[in-house]
């Protein structure tokens, strides 16, 4: 089992939530397109993330999206509290995150705008079901688990 | 390209056999470039995939197929 532990921030829990730091960039299949001909795409880029339970499935912002270079693959519907339905892309991405994390190679990311201006993506039940969290509110631990 | 036309005759190819893909590949990706149908997919890396192999990356859609069109709710 590899075992992911955010720093120790009594408090921080309360205020950010569980913020992670995770690295975005093209999806494993378009690296190996990319090198069958000759081509070179964007290195992952540091993207705010936090972890969501709410989130069906895992969220970017338009704008994080277009910076870590990735490409739209479909469309798709969301509804947003506070920002209602809207019809945004779909982008196919690799996540790479805090080691000894494994890395998601290739994942359809619903692009949406986010209203916590420091928060670029929301990591969703797509991916949290492949997680143990463990979230410790009085000592301000987070915890990441996931089978090797 | 406006993001409201990107895909849209995949999406109108997508939507013309919802239905019947709903029976015979439920969940499964379907890759559409133009009015062609690649093929279906259990995982969204080999549709990907098997589209690149064809088609520049960014030219062709990659889809997952419910009966209904799921609106994703984020809170």
């Amino acid at each position: 089992m590899r075992r992911y532990e955010l720093p120790l921030h009594r408090g921080s829990l309360l205020d950010i939530g569980p913020e992670l730091a995770v690295n975005v960039g093209p999806s494993r299949p378009e690296l190996e397109a990319a090198n069958r001909s000759g081509k070179t795409l964007p290195d992952p880029q540091r993207v705010n993330a936090v972890i969501d339970t709410g989130a069906r499935r895992t969220v970017i912002t338009p704008q994080a999206a277009q910076r870590c270079g990735l490409l739209a693959v479909s469309r798709t519907k969301v509804f947003v509290v506070g920002g209602g339905e809207v019809t945004g892309d779909v982008f196919s991405a690799r996540i790479v995150f805090p080691s000894p994390l494994g890395t998601w190679p290739a994942i359809d990311i619903v692009a949406a705008n986010l209203f916590a201006s420091r928060i670029e993506c929301l990591i969703g039940r797509d991916v949290l079901r492949r997680w143990i969290v463990t979230y410790d509110g009085p000592s301000g631990l987070l915890a990441i688990e996931e089978h090797e | 390209m406006l993001a409201q036309s990107r895909f849209q005759n995949e999406l109108q190819l997508f939507e013309a056999n919802r239905e019947k893909w709903a029976h015979s590949h439920p969940a499964q990706y379907v890759v559409i470039h133009g009015k062609e149908v690649v093929g279906f997919y259990a995982e969204f890396e080999n549709a990907l995939d098997a589209g690149l192999r064809k088609f520049e990356r960014g030219t062709f859609l990659v889809k997952q197929i419910f009966e209904k069109e799921p609106v994703y709710a984020i809170y």
